[in-house]
């Protein structure tokens, strides 16, 4: 990696390809992206979050979706609902999930991402405001 | 996202919204713009005026004033000055330090940075729990990462300013949260504080000029830095700015981590957030401040959370464990868990402390197990402020906290189990016992089924009847009987 050497040089670094596998800055090219955002803390995984993103893998591997990826993201402060996943996709407000079964997780694959429908039991209300 | 939402995230932003391990997320979400600002457009004294009138104060306990803190380091001449964060976070039950640094951890590097840059240092400490490896593995990774990157190290950014991190870890003493404790702790000595002043600003590690904050205090720097003092202040109270994270737990149904407007009455926490207590029953008392707190009852629930506030009650803000009770948490019973934890943990070195902090456990014990007497109650109160007011440090300034203060609003409770030989909550075991009541039991055989010790027998359809000798009053029986048949007294 080539060192920052001034201040626009980390806003040029910032511009170009910040936040990009997280979906957290947009380009054209990632209109049809998704991201599953796994809470992976020391809560989660006490929760069985590593099992969660493992069968989010596989089923996004067998329904071979090209277009959903996922990251491992820390603590968002729901401990109670974990595990839990977020669903980010351009241009739409984040879904998020929690109390997640290996069953749940499955349905998050085939009916929200391939069929975009919610998986009602699973929503959680999230109230934060990020200022 | 909700605007009128109760949690404010200042501190929290990114956990759980960026990847950890990937600097680029942290960079994305304005990540470094702060350093660099500072860096390139701001002079050390602007960056601790701006953190002076942020009013922001230390998130690991007693709530200096962080600016006020970081210029007595800046004026303190020497060559060599230090800048350490305390990940130490040893209170029971708190993990907000350990949140923030899981998964936001290029913040706290660019506080620190940016304390580095504002008081004149160039070396910078993150005294780590070694029972965190996530937090521990997350922080190697970042510091590496933003020194390829030029963010950390030799000439941040191309400039002047250098500016080097490393990791030291604690080996779980409560103590060693103790500013010099934790300094002792760096330099190879015992976890042993030392009397203050000299404050750490003034001779710190290595008898340098060090500034020591917690990690939640640091996270909220990049935030100021970048949006400005008065920005930071349209959030909280006057003299308490800013917000406050919380780990919730105890007995309600949404237990996790919360961040509020410092000023949220401890209701907003408990009921909207927090989602009411379990099984709709009523809430008794919030425990605060974890060991150093104190209890505040129900009827406070609308007390703004502030550290004034907080300290009027005899609790404290603390780090920011929050413990919600109900009826079936006994209030001695807690004051006794507290203190059994302090009195393991103080190291021993001042005789108030080591001493008067055993002889309080002591009288609570015998209180939880039907043997106390009535001057107890007032020993425990005098004795306790005695040890408050003589200790060397905060450890035992503080440690009398949780029974001072259930004395003070349960003094009933006390009384019930002193006088009546009574537990009111009905778990201090000494003094509760089970009885089958005659006419309610149908010989249904259920408490025998499920008795762990098998210590209930009867035949079917036949009065069952428990073997007090054997009985280790678990209470299972009293809460498996479809009867309502088993009485507790
Ligand atoms: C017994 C004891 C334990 C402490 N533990 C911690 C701790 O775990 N984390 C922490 O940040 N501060 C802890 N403190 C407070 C520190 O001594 C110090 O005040 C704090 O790190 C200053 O940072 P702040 O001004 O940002 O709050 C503890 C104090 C005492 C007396
Ligand atoms: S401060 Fe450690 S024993 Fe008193």
């Amino acid at each position: 990696m080539e060192k920052l050497t001034s201040w626009d040089a980390l806003k040029n670094y910032r511009e170009k390809t910040c936040g990009q596998t997280s979906l957290l800055c947009v380009g054209e090219q990632d209109a049809n992206r998704v991201v599953l955002a796994v809470g992976e803390a020391t809560c989660g995984v006490a929760a069985g979050a590593k099992k969660i993103a493992d069968t989010l893998q596989e089923e996004i591997d067998r329904l071979g979706l090209k277009n959903a990826s996922i990251i491992a993201t820390g603590c968002f402060g729901y401990c109670y609902a974990e595990p839990m996943v977020e669903v980010r996709m351009p241009g739409k407000p984040s879904v998020y999930y929690g109390y997640l079964t290996e069953e749940a997780a499955r349905d998050i694959v085939v009916k929200h991402l391939v069929h975009g429908q919610l998986v009602e039991n699973n929503v959680l209300p999230v109230e934060v405001n990020i200022p | 996202m909700s605007e009128k939402a109760a949690q404010v995230r200042i501190a929290l932003r990114n956990c759980g919204v960026i990847d950890p391990e990937n600097i680029s997320d942290y960079i994305a979400t304005d990540g470094y713009e702060a350093l660099a600002k500072a860096l390139f457009s701001m002079t050390p004294d602007e960056v601790i005026e701006t953190v002076k009138k942020s009013g922001l104060r230390g998130r690991g306990g007693a709530g200096f004033p962080t600016g006020i803190k970081w210029e007595t380091a800046r004026k303190s001449q020497s060559d060599v000055k230090y800048v350490l964060c305390n990940a130490d976070e040893g209170d029971p039950g708190a993990f907000m330090d350990r949140s923030l640094l899981e998964g936001d951890p290029h913040c706290i590097l660019e506080a620190m940075a940016l304390c580095g840059y504002a008081i004149g240092a160039q070396e910078g400490i993150i005294y780590v729990r070694a029972e965190y490896p996530l937090a521990v593995k997350h922080l190697q990774l970042a510091i590496r990462q933003a020194e390829a990157l030029g963010l950390l190290g030799d000439n941040i950014l191309g400039g002047d300013f250098s500016f080097h991190l490393s990791l030291y870890f604690g080996a779980g003493a409560f103590v060693c949260g103790e500013e010099t404790s934790l300094m002792n702790s760096v330099q190879g000595g015992r976890g042993e504080p030392r009397i203050k002043p000299p404050f750490p600003a003034v001779s710190g590690l290595w008898n340098a000029p060090t500034n020591i904050n917690n990690v939640e205090t640091y996270a909220n720097i990049p935030q100021i830095i970048r949006n400005g003092w008065e920005w930071f202040r349209q959030f909280g109270t006057e003299k308490s700015p800013g917000t406050k994270v919380f780990a919730l737990a105890g007995r309600v149904n949404n237990v996790g981590l919360v961040e509020v407007p410092m000023g949220t009455p401890l209701r907003t926490i408990i009921e909207d957030i927090g989602g009411g207590i379990q099984g709709g029953r009523r809430c008794k008392a919030v425990q605060t401040g974890g060991p150093s707190g104190g209890c505040i009852p129900a009827e406070h629930l609308d007390t703004p959370i502030d550290y004034e506030s907080l300290a009027g009650l005899g609790s404290m803000m603390g780090s920011g464990g929050m413990i919600v009770m109900d009826e079936g948490d006994c209030m001695v019973g807690i004051a006794k868990f507290y203190l059994t934890f302090t009195a393991e943990e103080s190291c021993g070195k001042c005789t108030p402390c080591r001493i008067g902090n055993r002889r309080l456990l002591e009288m609570l014990t015998r209180i939880t197990e039907g043997e106390g007497r009535m001057k107890d109650l007032d020993e425990l109160d005098i004795l306790g402020n005695i040890i408050k007011d003589t200790a060397l440090c905060g450890l035992g300034m503080s440690s009398p906290n949780p029974a001072i203060s259930t004395l003070r609003f349960f003094r009933d409770e006390y009384e019930a189990h002193v006088r009546d030989k009574r537990c009111p909550a009905g778990t201090c075991k000494k003094l509760v016992g089970y009885k089958i009541l005659e006419d309610k039991c149908m010989g249904c055989t259920v408490c025998a089924r499920n008795c762990p010790v098998s210590c209930i027998s009867g035949a079917r359809k036949k009065v069952h009847v428990i073997d007090q000798k054997r009985c280790v009053k678990c209470g299972v029986c009293h809460s498996k009987c479809p009867f309502d048949a088993i009485a507790r007294g």
